[in-house]
């Protein structure tokens, strides 16, 4: 991998600054929530006390077959149809068992309201919620004249108890759908009779299920207590609104008066209201908005998701409609009515909210509660605000600190490859020194290096140097002990020795000269080198290469008899500028390294090929062929491929010398073996 | 009389060997170690030839010294180097010195004194005045006077060493032959690899082309060696 890849995976680690922050805003937020809590919990404290101050606590009420009445801006009309109540948002309440096994509605749902001066009811009447779906009975029973007073035919008997504790009771009957009026019986002069009550009027209207009944009354008629029965005219079975043995239950009217005071304590984006002890909602104020301005403000959905998992915000409960309904017997808040205060974070869709629930106390018993909602806004703002910004902050360090480190890694690349570079540009294949190596001056390690690389190469350099002289310094050191030998046997010719002493001088002195030839050859390559340098730049040539080759031909089949020469010439003359005995003494060698090669009867083709770019003479010889591990060290010096050792002396300078002559004609030699493996074909290349 | 041979060698042993065959050829030999009592020798008598080698003891290139103040002394005075160096730039700058020959120690013995005896002789004969009993071998502008061993170009003199005279003696007696490299070692008296041959026919051509630039009467035949232009 490379450097700049590593140091970037390893930038990766500045990935854990945001954490850090999400941290710190997780904190932040949890802390905020706690404290909006506390806010409002004092808030509801100080209302809590405000309102036992003003006497508008409400009433101790029992929790037995109470009648909750809702709150009505007005408007309902008397028609049997319950749209109106539907767009007023008012629920209505079931009673009576479903029976098992059907998702239909169950028997009876009722629902009460009142606006200010009526109390307004409605009752929806499901008769095949309690009977088997296979009966065939007549869906609504009306009342019959002629059946048994006021107890015939479906019906809804209505109990009303006043302040004095007297019971009122009311009987709806009708003949047929349409508008109703209350019916009673009174006992007038001993006599039974059937007594309308036009104040409690209503209309009738049957349904597939049975049949919807929406009544009015005067508020003022309604009494402390209420209670109704719904009594089906087939079976004369009833389901009552108050529990078993008694006729009413508490009604529960809405307190106009304690909503005006609660608007006093009402704050923004909060919703107030009190409940009795009971837990039905006896007064309500204030309407949180629910688009919230936060909103628009939206962070990335990456973000907004980190936020919620992070926050917590997913695992809050769900929002319930208990505002809606009035009731909130089986919220959380309920329990303040133990007389425990009791916050709550709520989920709802998008925003949270705060329930709050405080204790309203009356001589030490807890009479209802005070319960406050309370959006997010702020609180999410601040969060969202905070968020926002940890992730563009954290985005930008992450983009600087990257690219610092690319940058960085780069430059540490540049400098880590203009080094390599370097050091590959200053050494030639042969181990010298092409250029000076640039020493860096920097301090760190890097220029440590490219100054030990310096040493380094100075260092080969000099065993290079050495190793090149060593040859001639070597030649020149045994040359004088050479002559001592040599000098002495020439002497030692002119004494009268033994017959069978000259033998042993003359096999002496073809020794001494053995070994001088071999200290001349171990000099050649220097002496070579020098004398390139001192021809190469002046005494080049034009020669005709084909007639150059023709004559090295003639000359070579004279010197070789042992070998088949063959010479393939092109038919132009090839003019090169080129240093001519140079060029010979590399053939020479070719020709010689050929020759001693090719076996008995084998043959040495010179060829030359004119090329677009390219002069090119072959020497290519029948026999052994080049070891494959060989051939690119093949020119250099001191190395010899062969196995078996003549009566030459085989110092493995031959094709080195070759090299250099092509080297300064900056020309080419290579040597490969033939396609067909029968032999080997050396190359040198002149460049046009 | 006999002639006087100086050997200035730092080397006992081949000094030794030198004197007792010089002078087995008849010769007086006085042998010297270094520079200094060389020079001293030879500022009360100058030899009839000097050998000296390059590297005298702790002077890496006291002969070269020595033959400039030497050849000071006596501009007629043959003098040969004899050394075990074989640099092409030691055998130049010993040239340039005015040696008359630059060996190298493992020449033979009967080379050596081959190359002696040609330059005293011709030390002698250059003394003398001409005469026309001198063989003369003439080669359209060549003029070779063997006896005096005197090569000249076009009537100028052309100033070569034993050996050079030797290589150019060998090929133009010929004209038109090709003489390989073993001929030419052997005409000179010496025993040489092929890049000394080729850097003597180097030597020679430049010192031809000096008198006349368009000199080119050597050929070079590719592979065998090399020929006195026959035109």
């Amino acid at each position: 991998m490379r450097l700049s890849r590593q140091l970037l995976l390893v930038s990766l680690f500045v990935l854990v600054l945001p954490l850090a922050g999400i941290n710190w805003v997780q904190d932040m937020a949890l802390t905020m929530r706690e404290q909006q809590a506390q806010v409002l919990n004092a808030s509801l404290r100080a209302t809590a006390a405000s309102l036992a101050l003003r006497d508008t606590l409400p009433k101790l009420v029992s929790a037995e077959g109470e009648v909750y009445v809702h709150p009505s801006k007005g408007g309902l009309i008397l028609d049997g149809y319950f749209e109106d109540w539907q767009a007023q948002n008012l629920v209505s309440r079931a009673y009576g068992a479903t029976s098992k096994g059907t998702d239909s509605s169950p028997p009876v749902m009722f629902n009460a309201a009142s606006d200010g001066s009526n109390l307004y009811l409605a009752f929806q009447v499901n008769n095949k919620a309690s009977s088997r779906p296979s009966s065939n009975q007549e869906n609504v029973v009306y009342y019959s004249p002629v059946g048994k007073t006021l107890a015939n035919g479906d019906r809804v008997q209505l109990f009303i108890k006043g302040e004095q504790g007297q019971l009122q009771q009311y009987m709806i009957v009708t003949e047929a759908p349409g508008p109703v009026i209350a019916r009673t019986q009174t006992t007038w002069n001993g006599i039974e009779r059937v007594v309308r009550e036009y104040r409690i009027r209503g209309a009738w209207r049957e349904i597939p299920e049975g049949y919807q009944l929406e009544l009015m009354m005067p508020l003022s008629m309604a009494g402390k207590q209420f209670g109704f029965r719904v009594i089906r005219g087939s079976n004369e079975s009833w389901i009552s609104s108050a529990t078993p043995g008694s006729e009413t239950g508490e009604l529960v009217l809405p307190d106009r008066a304690l909503d005006d005071t609660l608007k006093h304590f009402l704050e923004p984006d909060m919703r107030l209201g009190v409940i009795n002890s009971a837990g039905w909602q006896i007064a309500e104020t204030g309407e949180p908005s629910k688009s919230t301005k936060a909103h628009t403000e939206q962070p990335v959905w990456i973000a907004e998701w980190l936020f919620k998992t992070l926050l917590r915000w997913d695992s809050l409960p769900e929002y319930q409609a208990h505002w809606r309904d009035g009731g909130w017997q089986n919220s959380i808040v309920s329990e303040a009515l133990e007389g425990q205060p009791r916050y709550l974070w709520l989920k709802d869709d998008k925003s949270y909210r705060l329930l709050s629930a405080w204790p309203l106390e009356k001589d030490g018993k807890v009479v209802g509660a005070l319960v406050a909602e309370q959006g997010s806004h702020s609180l999410l703002a601040i969060t969202w605000k905070a968020l926002n910004k940890l992730f563009s902050l954290s985005f930008l360090v992450i983009v600087l600190a990257a690219a610092g480190l690319l940058g960085y890694a780069s430059w540490l690349s540049l400098r880590i490859r203009k080094l390599n570079q370097a050091t590959e540009d200053c050494i030639v294949r042969d181990g010298r020194l092409r250029t000076s190596f640039p020493v860096s001056r920097a301090k760190d390690e890097i220029g440590e290096l490219s100054r030990s690389i310096n040493t380094m190469l100075a260092r080969l350099e000099e065993h290079t140097e050495y190793l090149r002289t060593l040859g001639s310094k070597l030649s020149h050191e045994l040359r004088t002990p050479l002559a001592v030998v040599r000098s002495s046997l020439d002497n030692l010719e002119h004494e009268n020795i033994h017959p069978q002493a000259q033998v042993y001088a003359e096999r002496a002195m073809a020794g001494a000269d053995r070994l001088g030839s071999l200290l001349s050859s171990i000099s050649e390559a220097t002496r070579l080198e020098a004398m390139i340098d001192d021809m190469a730049s002046s005494e080049k040539e034009v020669v005709d290469l084909r007639q150059m080759l023709e004559d090295l031909y003639h000359a070579y089949s004279g010197a070789y008899p042992k070998v088949q020469f063959t010479l393939e010439l092109p038919k132009e003359p090839c003019p090169v500028a080129i240093i001519p005995d140079l060029v010979v003494q590399a053939m020479d060698k070719l020709v010689s390294n050929a020759a001693d090669f090719c076996p008995k009867e084998g043959s040495i083709t010179l060829r030359l090929i004119m090329l677009k770019h390219a002069n090119c003479i072959e020497v290519e010889n029948d026999g052994e062929l080049l070891p494959d591990s060989m051939q690119k060290s093949l020119f250099d010096s001191m190395v010899s491929v062969r196995k078996t050792r003549g009566d030459k002396a085989h110092l493995g300078l031959g094709l080195y010398i070759v090299r250099l002559v092509m080297s300064c004609h900056n020309g080419l030699a290579a040597g490969k073996n033939r396609d067909d493996k029968t032999g080997v074909v050396f190359q040198l290349q002149f460049p046009q | 009389m006999s002639r006087h041979i100086a050997i200035v060698e730092d080397e006992p042993d081949i000094a030794a060997n030198y004197r007792d065959a010089f002078q087995r050829y008849g010769f007086t030999v006085s042998h010297y170690e270094d520079r200094s009592s060389a020079l001293a020798a030879f500022r009360l008598q100058i030899p009839d030839l000097a050998v000296i080698d390059v590297g005298l003891g702790n002077e890496i290139e006291g002969g070269f010294d020595l033959c400039r103040e030497l050849r000071s002394m006596a501009p007629e005075l043959p003098i040969v180097f004899l050394t075990a160096r074989d640099d092409e730039l030691d055998v130049i700058s010993g040239l340039r010195l005015g040696a008359d020959d630059y060996l190298t120690k493992d020449i033979s013995i009967a080379h050596m004194m081959a190359r002696v005896n040609a330059l005293l002789r011709r030390a002698e004969l250059t003394r003398k005045p001409r005469e026309e009993s001198d063989e003369v071998l003439t080669r359209g502008e060549l003029e070779i006077n063997v006896d005096r061993m005197t090569v000249s170009w076009a009537g100028k003199d052309v100033s070569l060493t034993v050996t050079e005279f030797w290589i150019v003696h060998c090929l133009a007696r010929h004209p038109g032959q090709v003489r390989n490299r073993q001929q030419l070692m052997d005409a000179a008296r010496t025993v040489l690899d092929n890049n000394t041959v080729t850097s003597h026919i180097k030597r020679i051509r430049k010192k031809f082309q000096a008198v006349s630039p368009e000199f080119s009467a050597i050929e070079t035949a590719y592979g065998m060696g090399y020929r006195w232009s026959a035109r």
